[in-house]
């Protein structure tokens, strides 16, 4: 599958959302191509790659989307899948295009008492940050899966090392991270 | 935390698009308003209409094109031209005050943004390579990285001072203005980003990229700074040698059982 390519310091795993302000004509027509179902590739900005595009990519939807008073455009995109980035090529507009393929991403995992405890505290911070918690006008504290995804996007963790949890089977150390950085458990 | 994603152009359609914003700035630099000698290149075309600008910027009558703009840049690198560096402040300096003011909600602040980035565009002109780009791209780029020196001192107080949008926004991409599309400001500001000390880098990482910084996840989890800090260090440690024994495990089991590592 081809898809539009935005590299972005951003982090998302499946279900998250985010907004984005666009302006730039590339992006644009970027946007203007990823609506219906197709969506476009977040990638992880990188310095030192080629093209700053990493290997693996969110696959993003458009959910909602606004003009602003300043005539910029601003999209609320939502994670749907991860995927594999190759055989990235840049368009005259500068705008990239990849070959994309879904990876699969974490299995449903049932509650624990940690993972209620994370959830607990998730939920406080997005009492804290109204601005986070419009995001999800239906959040899934319900969800231990859905509670470790969010809680990663958040913990102030470089890019690259959150790029550890885009494994397929990774749950376990990202469950295992949360729980020593957020609850202090060994 | 709002996200802010600063993607975009930063051309004359800045210029154009700001002057509309700024016309009632008036500025205070007072040898900003003695227009007097020509300067510089020949190429200069509307040199007449911008010599007779006056202290309050007035969009229509006498707005300086990025040539024009970009010889008296160069008039100050090669010359140090006094009156070219007037004429650029008195284009620029309510253009930055206005945004910086808009922005960071705080008047000294944006007086000093304005003093600092003149200053350095005075002190850095030799640095400008008008064939890399646009002297409107190169004095908003400087007017970032006088930002970001900002920032890093306010550091303490940032809770109350970033606003979810730093940067002037109202600096919409020209669609006639192709020289940057891709390689200044977005790949810059991230680059810069990427440069920055690690604690500041979280500050804006933060700001734009939506994440928690690690005062605010202390503050959340009602602990100190340093046990955050500290807690983080020992997640990772813990998740690299996870991985690490994970990656091990799999290469054993794949090579024992001659089966394809996932």
């Amino acid at each position: 599958m081809q898809l539009a390519v935005f590299p972005l310091p951003i982090f998302l795993l499946p279900g998250g959302v985010t907004r984005l302000r666009i302006f730039e004509q590339r992006y644009l027509r970027m946007v203007k191509e990823a609506a219906g179902d197709k969506g476009f590739a977040l990638t992880a900005f990188y310095d030192d790659l080629p093209n700053n595009v990493s290997d693996w990519a969110t696959w993003v939807k458009i959910v909602n989307f606004e003009t602003l008073p300043e005539g910029l455009l601003a999209i609320d995109v939502k994670a749907e899948k991860m995927l594999s980035i190759s055989d990235v090529t840049v368009e005259p507009d500068g705008l990239r295009q990849g070959t994309a393929k879904v990876i699969e991403h974490w299995q449903q995992q049932a509650h624990s008492k940690d993972t209620k405890q994370l959830a607990t505290s998730l939920a406080n911070v997005y009492q804290d940050y109204p601005e986070l918690a419009e995001l999800y006008p239906q959040p899934q504290f319900d969800n231990a899966t859905w509670v470790c995804q969010r809680w990663l996007e958040i913990v102030p963790l470089a890019n690259k090392d959150k790029s550890l949890f885009v494994q397929e089977k990774s749950y376990q150390q990202a469950f295992q991270f949360l729980r020593t950085l957020v609850l202090a458990k060994k | 935390m709002n996200k802010e994603i600063q993607i975009h152009d930063t051309g004359q359609g800045t210029a154009n698009k700001l002057s509309g914003l700024t016309s009632t700035l008036q500025v205070k630099d007072p040898e900003s308003v003695t227009p007097e000698k020509r300067i510089a290149s020949k190429s200069m075309s509307n040199e007449n209409t911008a010599d007779k600008q006056t202290a309050s910027v007035d969009q229509g009558t006498g707005d300086p094109d990025s040539k024009q703009l970009a010889a008296w840049l160069i008039a100050v690198a090669n010359q140090r031209d006094k009156q070219a560096f007037a004429k650029l402040f008195t284009w620029f300096a309510p253009k930055i005050q206005r945004v910086s003011q808009r922005k960071f909600n705080n008047e000294n602040l944006s007086v000093e943004i304005v003093q600092e980035t003149m200053t350095n565009v005075w002190r850095k002109a030799h640095l400008y390579y008008p064939e890399k780009g646009a002297a409107t791209t190169w004095i908003y780029t400087i007017m970032r990285n006088v930002s970001f020196d900002l920032l890093r001192k306010m550091k303490s107080q940032q809770n109350e001072i970033l606003s979810d949008d730093i940067w002037p926004m109202a600096e919409q991409a020209n669609d006639d203005e192709h020289e940057f599309r891709d390689h200044l400001l977005d790949q810059q500001m991230l680059n810069l980003v990427e440069k920055l000390p690690d604690a500041q880098k979280e500050v804006l990482r933060a700001v734009y990229f939506q994440e928690l910084t690690q005062e605010q996840l202390a503050k959340q989890l009602n602990i100190p700074l340093g046990t955050v800090k500290s807690r983080l260090r020992l997640a990772l440690t813990k998740l690299k040698q996870q991985m690490a024994n994970t990656d091990e495990n799999s290469d054993t089991k794949k090579s024992a059982r001659g089966e394809k590592h996932d």
